[in-house]
This record gives structure tokens, sequence and C-alpha cells, in this order.
């Protein structure tokens, strides 16, 4: 009898592997044909960012917590869009260092009375600012309440009907705006699109725009590139073409406003606003039958800086593994529901199966496969089929995030760095991966224990900021 | 046979490696078969790597051949443009090359105006390089967008027969390019034909359709909008309403008027009022007082944005109540309105603020005032 339950609980576990590895790879696949679908189309309507003149006007909102390091640089970067008619308003969120002073210094800011729209709750404003020097530039100073509470202000600071979400420590290319807001103009029902965020780390970075990317140093920073790639080129692309993008990230998205003030804005109990947002979206959109299109673009980039070192990466993973589970965990109706279509029965599925549980799962497997094989119970043939689709299928899933990107935008042109990352896509199945699975299933435990949130701090190399 | 072979090979060569695959490679079956996928993996994988890495060359020789092909022909371009009369090429230019001519011609004339971009349409005919971009039209989809753009550069309405059939292409991208070369050459011609066809395009978006509005002009667009309003049996002729923005608003102007009078819908209503504010007439001034009065806040906000364009210095007693209005963007409108009335000055902003009493509205006055003395 127990040796029964040993063998099918070996099975189980080398059968979700497999799936889990199939699935992405029949992602990867669609995610193929929608790119060259996409490259084929921006080759026939010219590689340049296309300029109609007819653009709708666009809000950047930046929330910021404690970015005196990057705020200067992120702030003179969005100032250069290539964009006919945007307006930039800062949220300091009641940064604790001298993010504020910094903006009064560098911009020429001034009190300005303007009154706020309630449409969507956040935490008291205590000022705004307005900068003498440039017309479109605004600074929202609240009390704090977190990254969600900080878009919902500027959400009613907002002038514009489109308001494009960025991360304070990103910079965005300079044609990112042009190219994220096609599909508004493409497609009426158009509400919100995304676009790809890219590792800045190694990478030059001068006046507030990326000159040169190159690869980092170090190695964790390598890893995460590879992991970007896979995430954005086909964990988001194969989404795009059945709307079914569950995820539109924090750090860059385009969002029609007033569809985001009918679902309520940003919710403030969670630590994945981003994602928790276009899940209700969808969810509002179905219900009520209303038409939408929920896009994810893959060349509107937005550059960002990610974390070098153990600690803060893994807090970072835990957020965001937490924030996913709260996300899905709140719109689990999505799924059973009638009206769920491609998102709810598909996307939601497959996200919570090999997303939200998959890492727990992942652990166990692990767990049970090695130590069963050190006490003989489980043998070789089934750690090794075990291995080949833990590991032997996640390397093929992370090289062919590679081709994808050869196959489209080549931002890493060098024959040296290719290498270099095909390297890190073998590599880092060897640890990295695994203990990535190990901050996830600690950032769901953190989600089961409901343990309270806070914005992630972040070590930041300052680099930007100097330039 | 193989005995044979094998006879003098030395043992280290073909016995001890035999004996260790004998030794490593297991009997289990199983094992077997995960260790072949194992190998096939790998396979795979180094195969990915081998297409990464030559799809990665291909493209850096592409790019290398590109910039050299442009850097021979842009000193060539910048002759064209300056010069009436067409320069003598030194470079020759081989058939699976005109395709990069004619995209680097295109991307030059983005970059040019006036003469110069009638300069290098003499040239690009001289060069016999409109019959190619009229090639171009019966390729596939690249093709025609290229062929498509260059003879919109060129407007010439000798192309328009070739051009016209692909405004009922289904690729909206070609049908959309089809119709913009179609406008720089005929505008009045051309919006006879798109109008009507866009009421059964839904897949011409409507950003699209402004564009196009733009670039013919109000004069173009004016009658064969309000026809196709007027006589369309389809009801998806609404969805162009909007457009009439960007028609003549004197011709607009009796569809407007019909409008506020009849009282069509909400989106309507916007519209019509957006062009009688075109207009500016001051006989329109009831119309526009009775739709300060609508329930929906943007017909209200439509309204008080026309009235504003005919604002007198007395007008401030028909902006105070507004400040009072449920809709933030009508307060923040009628803020705008008063700050900017005619002959305001600072001290009698002053008095009118003192007036307010409603507290949203006096916060928005005086963020209004806050802006007019920036």
């Amino acid at each position: 009898m127990t040796v029964d339950w040993l063998w099918w609980l070996q099975v189980a576990f080398i059968f979700y592997f497999l799936l889990l590895n199939g699935m992405y790879l029949l992602l990867n696949l669609l995610s193929m044909g929608s790119l060259m679908g996409y490259i084929r189309q921006r080759a026939e309507t010219g590689e340049l960012a296309p300029y109609l003149g007819v653009e709708p006007p666009v809000s950047v909102l930046m929330p910021a917590f404690n970015e005196e390091a990057t705020i200067r640089t992120s702030v003179r970067s969005m100032l250069q869009l290539q964009y006919p008619e945007f307006e930039i308003v800062v949220i300091n969120d009641g940064s604790k260092d001298r993010t504020l002073a910094v903006l009064i210094e560098e911009f020429d800011l001034v009190p300005h009375p303007e009154p706020l729209r309630q449409a969507v709750a956040h935490q008291p404003v205590q000022a705004i600012y307005r900068s003498r020097r440039y017309a479109n530039l605004r600074v929202v100073d609240k009390a704090n309440g977190g990254k969600a509470d900080a878009l919902n202000a500027g959400i009613n600071a907002a002038r514009y009907g489109l308001f494009c979400g960025v991360d304070a420590d990103s910079i965005l290319q300079r044609d990112s705006l042009l190219r994220v807001v096609q599909p508004f103009l493409e497609d009426e029902r158009t509400i919100a699109a995304g676009g790809t965020v890219r590792i800045a780390n190694g990478s030059q970075v001068r006046g507030g725009f990326l000159i040169q990317a190159g690869l980092p140093r170090n190695w964790l920073a390598r890893f995460q590139i590879v992991e970007y790639l896979r995430a954005f080129l086909f964990g988001r692309l194969g989404w795009s073409p059945l709307n079914a993008v569950l995820i539109i990230s924090g750090a860059f998205g385009l969002f029609d406003r007033e569809r985001v003030m009918a679902v309520g804005g940003y919710r403030t109990d969670t630590v994945g606003e981003d994602m928790e947002l276009v899940v209700r979206l969808h969810r509002y959109h179905r219900e009520k039958r209303i038409p939408y299109r929920i896009r994810y673009l893959p060349d509107p980039i937005c550059w960002t800086e990610c974390p070098e070192d153990l600690g803060t990466l893994g807090r970072q993973r835990s957020r965001w593994q937490r924030g996913l589970a709260e996300s899905l965990g709140r719109h689990a109706r999505l799924a059973f529901s009638l009206r769920g279509g491609t998102p709810g029965w598909l996307a939601w599925p497959f996200m919570a199966l090999f997303e939200w549980i998959g890492p727990l799962i992942e652990l166990v497997g692990y767990g049970f496969m090695l130590a069963g094989f050190a006490f003989g119970a489980v043998s070789y043939a089934a750690l090794a089929a075990f291995l080949l689709v833990a590991i032997g299928m996640g390397i093929l899933l992370s090289v062919n995030g590679l081709l994808l990107e050869t196959m489209s935008f080549r931002v890493y042109s060098r024959r040296r760095d290719m290498l270099q990352l095909f390297l890190m896509a073998v590599l880092e199945n060897f640890g990295y991966r695994q203990l990535n699975t190990l901050w996830r299933c600690r950032g769901l435990w953190q989600w089961f224990s409901r343990r309270k949130h806070h914005w992630g701090a972040m070590r930041r190399s300052g680099q930007w900021g100097q330039s | 046979m193989r005995s044979d072979l094998l006879a003098g090979c030395p043992p280290w060569l073909c016995e001890a490696p035999a004996r260790l695959w004998q030794h490593v490679w297991p009997e289990d079956r199983m094992l077997q078969l995960a260790l072949y996928c194992a190998f096939g993996l790998g396979a795979l994988t180094l195969l990915v790597l081998l297409q990464v890495l030559l799809l990665g060359e291909l493209s850096r020789r592409r790019a290398v051949r590109r910039q050299q092909f442009n850097e021979q022909w842009r000193p060539y371009f910048a002759l064209c443009s300056l010069s009436d009369d067409v320069p003598t090429s030194h470079a020759s230019l081989p058939r699976r090359h005109q395709l990069w001519f004619l995209l680097q011609w295109n991307r030059t004339q983005l970059q040019l105006r006036g003469a110069a971009r009638e300069r290098m349409n003499g040239a690009l005919v001289a060069l016999g390089m409109d019959r190619q971009a009229l090639l171009l039209l019966r390729g596939r989809v690249r093709s025609k967008l290229i062929g498509l753009t260059c003879l919109r550069h060129l407007a010439d309405p000798a192309h328009w027969d070739a051009v016209q059939p692909l405004l009922l292409s289904r690729n909206a991208i070609v049908a959309l390019a089809a119709a913009q070369t179609l406008v720089a050459m005929d505008p009045a011609k051309a919006m006879q034909l798109i109008l009507p066809a866009a009421v059964e395009r839904p897949d011409w978006a409507l950003p699209r359709l402004v564009s196009l509005c733009q670039q013919a002009g109000e004069q173009a667009v004016t009658t064969p909008l309000l026809i196709v309003l007027a006589s369309s049996p389809d009801p998806r002729r609404e969805r162009l309403v909007g457009l009439l923005v960007h028609g003549d608003p004197r011709h607009a102007a009796p569809w407007a008027r019909a409008r506020l009078d009849q009282g069509a819908p909400a989106e309507q209503l916007q519209v019509a009022l957006r062009c009688l504010s075109e207009l500016g007439d001051p006989r329109d001034r009831p119309r526009l007082l009775r739709a300060l009065g609508h329930e929906q806040e943007g017909v209200r906000l439509a309204a008080l944005l026309a009235l504003h364009k005919q604002a007198r210095r007395q007008d401030s007693e028909l902006f105070l109540p507004l400040l009072a209005d449920s809709s933030w963007w009508v307060r923040q409108a009628a803020a705008d309105s008063l700050a900017k009335l005619p002959g305001a000055s600072p001290e009698a902003l002053q008095q009118l603020l003192e007036q307010v009493d409603d507290r949203y509205g006096r916060d928005a006055l005086r963020r209004a005032i806050a802006e007019v003395r920036r």
C-alpha cells in the first residue's frame, strides 16, 4: 500500500512538471506566432514609432517613496518623451528622505492651489506643486499610504483621459509612450496596454536615457535579464491575442482613466495592485458585457534597475508572489463565471495552477524526490525523469526566451552578450530557480498569514541620479 | 567485418570507452528513455542556441549592408532635394536594392517640406522609380505599404486608378494607407469615397479617421460627411458623428442647430456644441444657454466651453453659478472662464472669489486665478 502511494506520488510530481513546462512551451509557440505577426506589422508600417498627430493626451503618473537617488533622472527622462501632449504628475507618498526637496530644487517647484477630485479614495494631500520651468510637471505631496494609494491620488490629479503609471525608479525609452498608445488608436475597445520592462543594470544611462544596452557584472542581475525576457516575451505576449493578459506591470502601463475610476481605482489593501487592477478590469467588463481589450506590446520599453543582492531580490519575489495570490484569490469568481471568457477559463486556471500554488508543489516535489532518492524510496529512473522535466525543459524554455529576443528586437546585439545570456539561461536552472521557488513560498506564507504590507524597499546603486 | 576493422584498434581507444559506456548506461528501460529524452532536449537546446547565433549574425550582416546602402545614397538624396536638375548617380541600383531605395526615399521625404519635396518627387519620376512603386501595389502587404507611401508623397492624381481598389482591402492597414494616398492626391474626391466606406468598416479606428479628416482639411470633409450621416441606412453611421468637429463649422452649423433644437442624444449634442463653439455665432447663444441646463455633465461642459469662446465682460453672472455644479470638470471650466473673462483684473477676480459660497467652487476659482497669474 505504501509502495503504491509512493509510486503514484512520484508519477504525480513528474506529471506536474511535465504539464507545467509543456504548457509554457505551448505559450511560447503562441508568443512566437504573435511576435512574428507583430514584427511583420512593424516592418510594414515602418520601424519608427508612427506619429499621426491625433494621439490622445496622456498623464504620466510617477508614485515615489524615498527615491531621492533616482527621482531627478527619472523625471528628466519623462520630460523628454517623444509625445505630442502629456503631463507628468509625481506623487510623493510621504517620503522620509529628501525626495520632495530634490524635486523642488531641481524643477523649481512652487505651491499651487489646486483642488483634487475625489473620484477614488486616498490619504490626504498635503500640497500640490507646479514647476516654474516645465508647464507640464506637477508634484502631489501626500501622506504615506502605499503605492496604490499614491496612484489613486495621481488618478484624481490627472487632467487627461489616459494615464500611464510609471515607477519612479524606471526610465522610459523616448518613443515608448508613442508606441504603447497605438492599441488605443487602432481599436476603440482598448482600455489598457502594457509594455515590456527590461533590466537596465549594466547599461549606459546618460541624461535620463539609456544609450547602450549591456550586461551587468552581477550574476543575479544577469539571471534576472533572462527571467524578464521569459516573463515578458512569452509569459505575456502569448496571452495578448487571446485578450487574456492578467498582468500589466506597475512599472509601465497605460490605462483609460474613466474605466479605472469605474472599477474604483487601485486597491490599497494588496501588494499586487497592478495585477489586481487588471484582473478586476477583466471581471468588471465581462460581468457588465462591455466590449474591451487589454493588450501587451513587446516594443514599448521601460528600463528598470533590478536588485543585485539576495535579500532585496528575495523580498521582491515574495512580495510579487503575495500580490499574485491576492489578485487571483480575490477574483476566483472570474474562473467560475459563465462570462469568464479566455481570462477566466484559460488564463486564471493557468496562473492559479502554475504560478499561484505552483511554487508550493515544486518545493514539495524537489523535497520529496531528493529525500526519497536519498532514502531509497525513489528510483534512479524516476529521479532522472523528474530532473529532466524540471531542469531540462526549464533550460529549453529559458533559451527559447532568448530566441524570441533575437527574432524580434535584438537589444543585446553583441555575440558575446548573447553567449553569456545563453550561459545564464542554462545556469539559472541550477540553484537560482529553486531559490526563487523558496522565496515565492515565503510570499505564499505571508499571504496566508495576512502580514501587513508596505512599500518594497530597494537598495539602489544611485548611478542614474548621478548621470 | 567489424572485428577485422577493430583488430588493429588499440584497447585504450576501442575497448575502454565501450566498457565505460556499458558501465554507465542503465539497464532500467525507463531510465534509458529518460536519458534519451535528456539527450534530445540537450540537442534541441543547442539547436536553439545555433539558431539564436545564426539569426543574430544574419541580422547583423543585413544591418551592415543596409547601412552601407544608405550611406551611399544619402548624399544623392540630399543633392536631389537641393537641385532642380536630377543629379547623376555613380552608384548602380540593382533590382534587389530597389526596395531599400524606395524606403530610404520615403524616409527622406518625411524630413522635407515644400520645394525640396517636389524636387525629390521629380528625381523619383526621372529615375523611373515611380513605376517600381506602382508595381509594388501588386505585391504582398509590406510591398503594398511601401508603394502606397511613395505614391502618397508623389500625390499624382494619375495614380488614382491604381490606388483606389486598395481602399477595399480587407487588411485595415493597407486600406487606410490607400485612403491616405488618395487624400494626398485629391482630398475632396477621396473623402467622398472614404466616408461612406468607413460606415461599414468598424476596423477603421476613429483616431485614424480623424487623422484622415485632418489631412483632407475641413472643406473636403463636411459635405460628404453630412450626406453620409443623413442618407446612410446603416446605424453604424453614428460612429462618424464625432468627425464633424473636423469639418467646416459654417456648413455643419445647420446640422448642429437641428440636433440642439430636437434634443438629440448626449454624444451628438456634444459634437453639435463643439461645432457651434468653432463657429462662434452670437445668434446661437440661446441654444448654448439652454444646453447649460442639460442633465449630462459632458453636454454642460461643451456648452460652457462654447459660451466661453464668445464670453463678454458682463458674463461673470452666467459662469458664477456653475462653480457650484455637481461635475468637477464643469466647475473647473467655469473657473477658467471666469479667470479669463475679457478685462478681468486681479482685484475683480479677488472680489469674485469672495462672492463664491461653494467650497469646491472657491477652490476651483483659486486654482484658475493662480494659473492666470503665472
